[in-house]
């Protein structure tokens, strides 16, 4: 084992100080292991040194937390292999390394011999990003809004600590008191954001696919019937015995133009017909169960739509694994081609960076939030734009600067409006991470931030692990 | 039962198709196992123009209907078959042309006869039989397929996939005048060039340029090479990033997919995300110095090199080859030399 | 206007879902699906029926799943659908194919224009809607990349080949395969996916036709035979070609002529 495994930093491994948030940073050195015998052999040296070491997998992420802000770089996305599948009593587990990549994850799960297929519900849409970077942001899926919180959905993890100690961190078994949150040991981890330690396994609880499943785009011409339809979706669920709402979208006009307009570049979306302009806003669902119970799901939505304004004979309605895996290619290419923008922009001035908003306000009504979004975006300059789950009004609100005053200004804007959300009784930090990028904005109060102050100094610290996240 | 083989040959303003030549240089071999002649029919053509086309070439003789149109399958079927009750050939070669593939199944039908299309490879028994290879299931197997009691047996070839006859000798095949029986219903209202919209989603060669091409105006030089290898200049997502290429020419996950026949990579490394983006390119040529660069994986030729040595390698010797073609075309033909 | 559309169900792609081991492409699980082409041959009819009053009625050949292609059909707006399935239909080449489908659309009546995809994702090319237009006597025109104008008399289509762009005028009855870029098809719509299922579809089988002779379909009326398959060599991680500059501009070049020239 002598092979280098420890590279030294130059202009080759440019791209790897970077992620889809533009920010970018430095290192002295990185590295690519492929086990978890050689993570650890790097980490001895690395510890040795006094190096720091920050975390990255797919460079999917849009804070920049697997973005070092110098030391070590250790990129696992060559971690990528599925190590055990286990099944007992309907309990399906697999476990996996890291690196392993979301498509390589549903591929592996059609190649399982199991008696159902199966499927791992946290399903983010950016399909290329790493099962690590899941759980290390807790990121939701679609469909978190009828199958819930992405941690559930880790059984166990192996955790490399600071100190070179590996541990199983296995649900149920080790709890924490931290600041009077009676916490698994294992969620602490989850969304921890590659403070804590490295994962270099991770065991995922998979279920059953339903029998059958549809995807339905209604069209609005006036963005607050669509959100009175969103209300309605939330005080009076749409569920049968049979099947359920299982994802709710909100995608807005300036979203559906901003893919019209760069449709062309993307040929991953050359099956989605042209959007007609008139229309200002679009509401995704997704049901699944039998097929009796969803199509009697979708004729409630049906009349609930028409009853909003929307016309059904241009809503679309889709079933089959391809043709859903197409709409939800759709929905995935708004972040994308936001992030596209913002990339061009960043071009022209480096200071420029993702200014997005990833604030849930539970028990709250749809309206309420978007009012409430509109009453604070007022006098904002730069053109925005918000999509986003209905569940939990969790929605998501980009900013297109076009240049390093505008950046200031919205960096202000969203500490103000951090802040705000929390007075509002939002959840200010839900899946994309806190990072480097928003880490300024964070007022010290929140409880995320204060949780991993707590948690950092029991398990990092020293603060081995990517220094410049959150704080 | 005769062994003869029967080509529909397609000529447009250069002459002979090249597809044809590919087609009577396969009947050629087809007919060695068990002999036989090698007929062609020629639909809308001049019979004058087309005598010189067909000088050394190893046909018996070459029906020609002038009255055909081209555009109208139907008519050109008719006449195709009123060829092959003639003849009664063993075999009928049409090449995977949009004229062919339009024109062939039809011949099939009236002859009631089986069909095999796009043939990549074609073989003969000593008794005349036909073997028809092909790829099925999107290309995850190969076919070997027959026809075992009708005649002729019939598959179409597409262009470029047979090498060109070779002429020999100064004869020029009989020519014979075919009239055609029942004239087609179509009416054509007007032709015109196509106008190709060359994004590089459509192009058949793509120079792919990658982070390994440090500085902008190293593109010049890729450029050059894509336009003497007939294609076009793509990259990765990383030179979009550096405001090398706008994003028209960016391939991969958020950008285009692409299929051309060949793909040569000059200092990509493969990430997934370029990788989604050119799955269904039939040849990877890739140059990278990296040895673990993952682009490795998925190379079809694997080239570890620095890529601003051999570049400059390849377009000297595409450069001398094209230098060389021009030299030779002024020369006079061997051909004329001995008939003086 | 009656229109035929025919649409055939193929399996879903392979996506690289290879056993390494055995070589052997696996779709077990993966659904079989519209074949994406002939969808823009329906979108092409409902275009045409926005223009002038049509009836669309699609016709898909296979086994009873092939059921799913005519639900697909109504979802987008077909009014009728007909399922030609029976045990003495498979194995069909395009020859019998193309037979079996011409008896079965006799069945249904007359049809002013028949309409097809340009090709299949599982293979074949195109040759089924010529052979069918034969076997009705009709002219066809494929590679359609507009139609104009379809009056009770005809029809005038715009098509391109490699070279060039024509406009031609058929007479009716004709058959017309169509490009996909420019009838991309429509997503189905709620309204009409909801009443799909509830549609009734028309089965016919060997004994609905006016040929009844068992040898003239299937596996037994096919002309061609497949006497082998076999795996194509595999991609595997090739040996990394190193060399002077020179032997890898040659190495490079070899590959190239091969590929452009075959």
């Amino acid at each position: 084992m002598n092979k280098r495994r420890i590279f030294s930093m130059d202009e080759s491994y440019a791209e790897y100080v970077r992620d889809e948030s533009q920010f970018t940073g430095k290192a002295k050195s990185i590295s690519f292991p492929r086990s978890e015998e050689e993570i650890r052999m790097i980490l001895s040296e690395l510890r040795e040194q006094g190096t720091p070491v920050t975390v990255q997998g797919g460079k999917t992420g849009i804070v920049g937390s697997g973005v070092p802000l110098g030391g070590h770089l250790m990129n696992v996305a060559d971690c990528n292999r599925v190590l055990r599948y286990s099944e007992t009593d309907g309990n399906y587990l697999l476990t996996v390394e890291p690196g392993l990549r979301l498509t390589e994850l549903k591929q592996e799960l059609a190649k399982l011999h199991s008696p159902v297929r199966l499927f791992w519900p946290p399903e983010p849409t950016e399909t290329s990003a790493t099962v690590g970077g899941v759980a290390a942001t807790a990121a939701c899926g679609i469909g978190a809004y009828a199958y819930g919180d992405t941690k559930q959905y880790f059984e166990a993890a192996r955790v490399i600590l600071a100190d070179g100690t590996v541990r199983e961190l296995n649900r149920g078994e080790r709890f924490l008191d931290v600041n009077g949150e009676h916490l698994d040991e294992l969620d602490a981890f989850l969304g921890s954001e590659g403070m804590l330690g490295i994962f270099s396994a991770l065991t995922l609880r998979l279920i059953p696919c339903p029998t059958e499943q549809w995807g339905i785009a209604f069209f609005f011409e006036n963005r607050r019937d669509a959100w009175k339809f969103a209300d309605e979706l939330q005080s009076n669920p749409v569920r049968s015995e049979t099947a359920e709402v299982i994802a709710a979208e909100y995608i807005d006009g300036e979203s559906i133009w901003l893919i019209e307009d760069k449709k062309e570049l993307l040929s991953k979306l050359g099956n989605i017909p042209p959007i007609d302009p008139v229309f200002d806003a679009m509401i995704y669902l997704e049901i699944a169960g039998e097929e009796s119970g969803i199509e009697s799901a979708a004729e409630i939505l049906m009349e609930r739509a028409m009853h909003c304004g929307s016309d059904p004979d241009r809503a679309w309605a889709v079933s089959g694994e391809k043709e859903i895996e197409a709409l939800r290619t759709f929905r995935h290419a708004i972040p994308e081609t936001i992030n596209l923008v913002i990339e061009e922009n960043h071009r022209n001035h480096p200071e420029i960076t993702k200014i997005s908003t990833d604030i849930s306000f539970p028990g709250k009504m749809f309206s309420q939030v978007m009012s409430w979004y509109e009453k604070y975006l007022d006098g904002v300059k730069p053109a925005h734009c918000i999509f986003g789950h209905i569940g939990d009004n969790h929605v998501h609100c980009n900013l297109f600067v076009k240049d390093a005053v505008e950046q200031k200004q919205c960096a202000e804007w969203m500490s103000w409006i951090l802040r705000e959300a929390l007075d509002f009784g939002g959840c200010i930090a839900r899946e994309n991470g806190i990072g480097k990028v928003k880490r300024d904005w964070f007022p010290d109060y929140d409880t995320a931030v204060v949780r991993m102050r707590t948690l950092k100094k029991i398990y990092d610290p020293k603060g081995f692990w990517n220094p410049g996240n959150m704080f | 039962m005769n062994q003869d083989i029967l080509i529909c040959l397609e000529t447009g303003e250069n002459g002979l198709h090249p597809s044809s030549l590919e087609l009577v240089g396969k009947a050629f071999e087809l007919a060695k196992p068990c002999g036989g002649n090698i007929y062609g029919v020629v639909l809308d053509g001049n019979a004058e123009k087309l005598r010189e086309d067909l000088r050394g070439l190893p046909l018996k003789q070459v029906y020609i209907c002038p009255a055909c149109h081209t555009f109208d399958a139907q008519e050109c079927a008719e006449t195709v078959a009123q060829c092959v009750r003639q003849l009664d050939p063993s075999v009928l070669l049409i090449a995977g042309t949009c004229f062919g593939r339009a024109m062939a199944p039809r011949i099939a039908v009236a002859c009631r006869t089986g069909l095999t299309a796009d043939c990549t490879e074609l073989e003969r028994t000593p008794d005349g039989g036909l073997i028809q290879i092909r790829p099925a299931f999107g290309g995850d197997i190969m076919a070997r397929i027959v026809t075992d009691h009708t005649r002729p047996q019939m598959a179409t070839v597409r262009p470029g996939v047979m090498p060109p006859c070779e002429r020999e000798g100064n004869q020029i095949p009989k020519l014979c005048t075919l009239n055609r029986e029942t004239a087609g219903h179509i009416c054509l209202l007007d032709v015109q060039p196509l106008k190709l919209v060359a994004g590089i989603a459509e192009q058949k060669v793509l120079i792919a340029a990658g982070r390994g091409v440090k500085r902008k105006e190293d593109l010049m030089m890729l450029e050059h090479l894509a336009e003497l290898m007939g294609g076009a200049l793509a990259c990765s997502r990383a030179l979009v990033e550096k405001g090398f290429l706008p994003h028209e020419k960016q391939i991969g996950l958020s950008g285009a997919t692409v299929h051309p026949d060949v793909l040569l990579t000059c200092g990509i490394s493969g990430s997934v995300q370029f990788q989604a983006g050119i799955r269904r390119a039939k040849t990877i040529i890739a140059v990278n110095s990296d040895p673990d660069a993952k682009i490795f994986d998925l190379a079809h030729i694997p080239v570890l090199g620095d890529l601003y040595e051999i570049i400059p390698k390849l377009i000297d010797r595409l450069e001398n080859e094209k230098n060389n073609v021009n030299t030779c075309s002024a020369l006079p033909s061997v051909e004329h030399i001995e008939s003086v | 206007m009656k229109i035929a559309v025919c649409m055939k169900q193929v399996p879903a792609e392979s996506r690289g879902l290879m056993d390494e081991k055995t070589g052997v492409i696996m779709r077990a699980g993966l659904k079989p699906e519209v074949n994406c082409y002939d969808l823009s041959a329906l979108e092409a009819a409902l275009r045409i029926r926005e223009s002038i009053p049509a009836e669309i009625h699609a016709f898909s050949m296979g086994p009873l799943q092939a059921a799913d292609v005519l639900r697909t059909a109504f979802s987008m707006g077909a009014d009728a659908g007909f399922l030609i399935s029976d045990p003495a239909f498979s194995g069909a080449d395009v020859l019998a194919t193309s037979y079996t489908l011409y008896r079965a659309i006799e069945t249904a009546g007359e049809y002013e224009l028949i309409l097809c995809g340009r090709q299949t994702t599982d293979g074949d090319t195109a040759q089924v809607s010529g052979a069918l237009a034969q076997w009705f006597n009709i002219p066809h025109a494929n590679w359609v990349s507009g139609i104009e104008k379809v009056t009770k008399m005809s029809v005038t289509v715009e098509q391109k080949t490699e070279y060039e762009q024509m406009r031609m005028q058929l007479p009716l009855p004709c058959l017309l395969s169509v490009a996909r870029d420019e009838f991309l098809p429509r997503l189905p719509s709620l309204r009409l996916k909801m009443a799909a299922g509830k549609k009734s579809i028309t089965s016919v089988g060997l004994n609905d036709l006016s040929d009844r002779d068992m040898s003239h379909y299937g596996l037994y009326g096919s002309a061609t035979r497949v006497k082998k398959i076999y795996p194509p060599p595999r991609t595997q991680r090739r040996p990394l070609f190193s060399g002077t500059a020179e032997d890898c501009a040659e190495m490079i070049l070899g590959a190239v002529r091969d590929e452009v020239t075959g």
